[in-house]
């Protein structure tokens, strides 16, 4: 009978970890190529401009997501490292619980900004073997040099001077100078359900892929192109 | 209520002998030996069990690592020879591709801070991702390892009852790996029994210690007999490798041609020697350093002016080299291949 208990306690509570209730902040990441959607759970997203963008493979990783009212932190995920997958729509969707949060009791759950980095941190990134979604077996992670891929672009776009105007960037690098960590801080208005949204045309825009259409290492230029890619984040509203 | 406390005391008894062989089997997979400095490796986050070792072990030797099964770690890291590819200037991998450098040898790796010769991988860990994804080593994957272990018919079981209940992964593999490698000390060599004074060198032997002190020991810093560092030691650049060592990973050009400075213990066994095995003998290895340096910017600040040394002076540093030999390393039957299913 105790047993049968905690079977369905261990099931109500997992259900209530799944979805979204009134003691749950969702953030929702919304890939978007301009005013479309990039979904690539059924295949490549093709778009229709004149750079004939194709888009195989959009990863990133978000980590270390704060919620701020003003300058105070008001919540600071513990062991925050999201992988990102366009591919997935699970990995979409990151849930807070508002009773971890500072003044989260009252149900208010005030807050003004988002903060959180795009890329893995130096000090995870020279810590070992690690779990979940930083277990090398997730691919995004170098084997013939130590460190993260913090972001994997892959497509076709007419501004790549490639064969076939392919385009492969695999954004990392956690030592100086070739520290491509970005932090992002946004301003919301919505603090229930909130949309975060990366533009990739905002960020193909910004890239020279006639010299830079293939980035494999950490360099000074996968650390400009951390910075568009990192612009390219922002809130929407519903 | 006597029987309860006697089943209490009895419980109490069989919780304490427990720990204590738990506690005593945890000590002997790795004690830090007399003199030596606090390991780098950060033990907290993998924790060192028997059962853990012996996974590593059997994973270490398991051909399962590679594309087509043919070849495991012992491939290039065999026990006898220090954990290295013995006899091969260059060692070769999966389908007898040559790589480019000769394998390093194994062994007190927890006092290490990177891997490899040019030090590309920053943890332990992560070391075995490397020569698994290399195409001219295994040419595998670590998704594919972990998808053939989990299909296995004991790595199941196995990885069950180090880490509980759960999916085999990338991390368990790479932990499991390392605490084995942990266990590889060698510190048991003639050099150290002269150390803690349970004999002594021979005339010809202490001499070679002392040129050691006078002219190797800056580089080779005892007990490890490596400073953990990137040199260039003067070697002339192979046209054909076009190996540049370091600066491949730091993009620096202060680190032109530097390599990781290798420790000298069992030296007898590890050859061939130098990143690229070009030097086949001891004999060679000190002719380098008396006459063979190569002046370039890069060039290790130690060897600015030659090592002068004559040839009763080699006979004798190299009599002292073979004091780093450590049979109870090179021959200990807890780092061979598991003979059989290990439980």
């Amino acid at each position: 009978m105790r047993n049968l208990f905690a079977i369905v306690f261990a099931v109500c509570m997992a259900h209530a970890k799944a979805t979204a209730n009134d003691s749950e902040i969702v953030l929702n990441i919304r890939c978007v190529y301009g005013e479309h959607q990039i979904d690539l759970s059924r295949g490549p997203f093709q778009a229709n401009d004149e750079l004939q963008t194709q888009i195989d493979v959009l990863r990133f990783y978000l980590s270390d997501i704060q919620l701020l009212q003003n300058d105070s932190i008001v919540y600071r995920e513990p062991n925050s490292f999201h992988l990102v997958d366009a591919s997935l729509t699970g990995s979409m969707r990151i849930l807070v619980d508002k009773f971890n949060m500072n003044g989260g009791k009252s149900g208010k759950a005030p807050f003004n900004k988002i903060r959180f980095s795009v890329g893995i941190d130096s000090a995870t990134n020279v810590g070992g073997a690690m779990a979940g979604d930083l277990d090398p077996t997730r691919g995004m992670y170098w084997t013939w040099q130590s460190g993260y891929i913090n972001v994997k672009l892959e497509g076709k776009s007419k501004k790549s001077s490639a064969a076939a105007h392919d385009f492969q960037l695999h954004l990392g690098g956690y030592a100086e100078p070739n520290n491509s960590l970005q932090i992002v801080m946004i301003r919301t208005k919505e603090v229930n359900n909130v949309t975060i949204e990366l533009d990739v045309k905002k960020f193909i825009d910004a890239v020279n892929m006639g010299e830079n259409h293939h980035v494999m290492s950490p360099s000074l230029f996968a650390v400009l192109l951390s910075k568009f890619f990192a612009d390219a984040f922002s809130v929407k509203s519903q | 209520m006597n029987r309860l406390r006697k089943i209490a005391t009895i419980f109490a008894l069989s919780l304490l002998a427990m720990f204590t062989v738990a506690f005593h089997n945890d000590r002997l997979l790795f004690i830090v030996p007399d003199g030596w400095p606090a390991p780098v490796y950060d033990f907290s986050k993998n924790e060192l069990t028997q059962e853990k070792v012996e996974l590593g072990r059997k994973i270490f030797y398991d051909p399962i690592l590679s594309g087509n099964n043919t070849v495991s770690c012992e491939n290039c890291h065999s026990p006898y020879t220090a954990f290295t590819h013995v006899d091969h200037a260059l060692s070769h991998g999966i389908e007898d591709r040559i790589g480019t450098r000769n394998s390093p040898a194994l062994m007190n790796l927890a006092w290490q801070s990177s891997f490899m010769r040019d030090g590309a991988i920053n943890h332990l860990d992560m070391q075995a991702l490397a020569p698994i994804s290399s195409h001219t080593e295994m040419d595998s994957d670590i998704s594919d390892v972990v998808k053939k272990l989990s299909a296995h018919d004991e790595y199941p079981k196995l990885f069950a009852a180090v880490y509980g209940r759960g999916e085999i992964t990338g991390e368990k593999i790479l932990k499991s790996l390392s605490a084995f490698m942990l266990t590889l000390i060698s510190g048991s060599s003639r050099y150290d029994s002269v150390g803690r004074g349970l004999t002594s060198y021979t005339t010809q032997e202490n001499n070679g210690y002392q040129i050691f002190k006078r002219s190797c020991s800056t580089c080779h810093v005892e007990p490890l007999f490596t400073n953990d560092q990137f040199m260039n030691n003067g070697l002339p650049a192979d046209s054909a490798l076009a190996d540049l060592g370091r600066y491949n990973v730091t993009k620096n050009p202060a680190d032109f041609l530097k390599f990781k400075v290798p420790t000298l213990r069992n030296i007898e066994f590890s050859f061939p020697y130098m990143h690229d095995g070009r030097f086949r003998n001891l004999s060679q290895v000190l002719n380098h350093y008396t006459t063979g340096i190569v002046q370039s910017i890069s060039l290790a600040e130690q060897l600015q002016y030659p090592i002068r040394l004559t040839s009763n002076e080699k006979v004798d540093l190299t009599a002292f080299l073979l004091t780093l030999t450590d049979k109870s390393f090179l021959f200990n039957p807890r780092f061979v291949a598991p003979r059989r299913p290990t439980r």
